[in-house]
């Protein structure tokens, strides 16, 4: 099945994209080599964290310089996005520290030491679900951070008198534009992905003991912080822009 | 002067219910009928804990907690964590039986809404809007199907008032919310009957490893979730690059009404790759990222990779497959679609 989906895709890019669409194909191939890599970084005992900034950074470099050019706009997005990962460090891990989500929850029952996952590792799962919230906000982070960018490009292009306030101010009001595509982008991704977590809710679980569970906890918190991440983009990218832009 | 302080007032108003709202389910014990503790120390696996609701109220207890270093099953409690504990008459003891989670999850979407309304203000709010709709049309559908109704149907009347709902909201009501729709839906129709067509050629679909997977399933029940999850889970790029493309193709028809389709599919098309890109990336992005726990933990166990891959990456992998094809389609079919519109206009 995967093979099918795989030559339609390919197939629906030639007929129907340009050059650039394709070359996203190497661009995707090359983020999931280097998302393969991180797991491999970690399997060989690198802190989860820092094997996974590592990776984040990596993707935003080929996404951003490879798939769009080398220019002012992809620079100013670059240096958003590192400046965002760093800033959700900082409330990422309290949350995950505190709230206990990391690991699987009992109600996962595939995964388990009687079918062969023992738990004595040497990998903290506390990391790694950190980890797993850098990976997802990395994504729509970049994806903000590049429309804010170019959209102030042209903004100061077409208007040369604006100065810093005015740039910063024009940048927020695009972002309004953007947040909400992004916001239901990834809500809509999440709620396929757990669907048959939701239906196992509604067949097992209160209502009390579903909000309160660890698989709901994940879930929730890991897209509300993908969220938050792509809103705080959109200032921290129109300050780097009003700067920049002369 | 008088804009700053109004800003001010309005701003303190907004900390001021987000305090109240917290506090309010941080502190909503009396809604719990188990025993609730808050853990005030912690030496080693043995916690100190004192109850908070329920006949035992301020009693202090004794607790012990048993964890693994890696966590991979259990959790490491910290101070200040709040457990739901029992208390058993035959061993004279107090033990965990879960973690109160409620108001850490009420901090983090507080923070997310309040983002939300600062950077986004009327937008922002007509998404949080839109989210809680969603939301509760979502829980419904799952009410319902709890009731023993297919999954299939289900999914498909929400994808169909998802959309409605979220492209009134963000574009108002007018032709272009139309025309977002209508190529919004055919998108998602395209890879929903290419999914399916799919699905049943091909043999060996991994549902064993499927997590949480309603049990007893047959594959017809487990095909009809794969397709369910596949329609929704592109919706939202799916619409995005409608809305997008629609408005473009729109104005350029507008500049010129003898546009040929084929000059409009060209201009339209650049628009479309400064987006396309990215938008696939986050595609990949969120949905391999959960996989990332599941490779660790089987790798150290001995696990082969490419096992690994083909039974835990499978559905994460179809997801992003169907979504970026959803990408890709939905730029031709919304151009066709306002072209369409549009001559039907000019006849009338």
């Amino acid at each position: 099945m995967i093979i099918a989906l795989t030559i339609s895709l390919i197939a629906l890019i030639f007929s129907f994209g340009s050059n650039r669409t394709a070359k996203s194909i190497v661009t995707i191939s090359i983020n999931f080599s280097v998302f393969f890599l991180t797991l491999i970084m970690i399997y060989f005992g690198i802190n989860a964290i820092i094997a996974t900034v590592i990776g984040c950074i990596l993707i935003s470099l080929i996404t951003l310089f490879y798939q769009n050019d080398i220019n002012i706009k992809t620079k100013i997005s670059f240096f958003s996005v590192c400046f965002v990962i760093f800033i959700s460090l900082f409330f990422t891990c309290p949350v995950v520290y505190y709230g206990n989500i990391q690991g699987f929850p009992v109600g996962q029952y595939e995964i388990r030491p009687s079918n062969g996952y023992l738990d004595s590792i040497d990998v903290n799962m506390m990391y790694l679900q950190i980890a797993v919230i850098l990976i997802v906000l990395i994504g729509s982070s970049i994806d903000t951070s590049l429309a804010v960018s170019s959209s102030l490009y042209e903004v100061k292009k077409n208007n040369p008198k604006l100065n810093k306030t005015e740039i910063f101010l024009s940048g927020i009001t695009i972002g309004k534009g953007i947040i909400s595509s992004t916001i239901n982008t990834l809500f809509f991704i999440f709620i396929a992905e757990y669907m048959s977590l939701f239906l196992y809710f509604a067949k097992y679980y209160t209502f009390s003991q579903m909000i309160n569970s660890k698989e709901f906890a994940q879930e929730v918190i890991t897209i509300a912080i993908a969220g938050i991440a792509s809103i705080l983009t959109i200032p921290i990218t129109s300050i780097i822009c009003s700067q920049k832009y002369k | 002067m008088i804009k700053d302080k109004k800003i001010l007032t309005k701003l303190m108003v907004l900390v001021l219910i987000n305090i109240v709202l917290y506090m309010g389910i941080y502190n909503n014990f009396y809604l719990y009928k188990d025993t609730i503790a808050k853990v005030e120390g912690v030496n080693g696996g043995q916690l100190t804990a004192s109850i908070l609701n329920g006949d035992d109220k301020g009693e202090r207890i004794k607790l012990t907690n048993d964890y693994e270093d890696s966590l991979v099953y259990d959790d490491n409690y910290k101070k200040g964590n709040l457990l739901f504990v029992s208390y058993s008459e035959i061993s004279n003891s107090w033990t965990i039986i879960g973690m109160k989670r409620d108001h850490i999850i009420a901090l983090v979407l507080l923070i997310l809404i309040n983002l939300l309304i600062i950077f986004g203000t009327k937008q922002g709010l007509y998404t949080v809007i839109g989210l809680i709709f969603n939301i509760l049309v979502f829980t419904l559908a799952i009410y319902l199907y709890s009731k023993g109704l297919s999954i299939l149907p289900l999914s498909i009347v929400m994808v169909i008032l998802f959309s409605c709902l979220i492209l009134f909201l963000i574009n108002g009501k007018n032709r272009n919310t139309l025309m977002c729709i209508f190529s919004t839906l055919s998108s998602v129709f395209f890879i929903g009957v290419l999914s399916t067509i799919i699905i049943y050629f091909s043999p060996d679909i991994p549902y064993d490893f499927t997590e949480f997977m309603p049990e007893p399933h047959t594959k017809g029940e487990a095909n009809l979730l794969l397709i369910s999850e596949i329609l929704i889970g592109g919706l939202g790029v799916i619409m995005d690059i409608s809305v997008t493309i629609t408005t473009c193709a729109s104005e350029l028809i507008a500049k010129d009404k003898n546009i040929k389709l084929k000059s409009l599919l060209n201009s339209c098309k650049k628009v479309a790759d400064d987006i396309t890109g990215t938008m696939i990336n986050v595609v990949l992005l969120t949905n391999i990222a959960a996989f990332m726990p599941i490779f660790i933990l089987a790798i150290n166990n001995g696990f082969r990779i490419s096992t690994i891959i083909n039974n835990n990456m499978y559905f994460e992998t179809i997801r992003f497959l169907t979504g970026s094809i959803g990408i890709i389609i939905a730029i031709p079919l919304s151009i066709f679609i306002v072209s369409k519109f549009n001559e039907r206009s000019k006849s009338i």
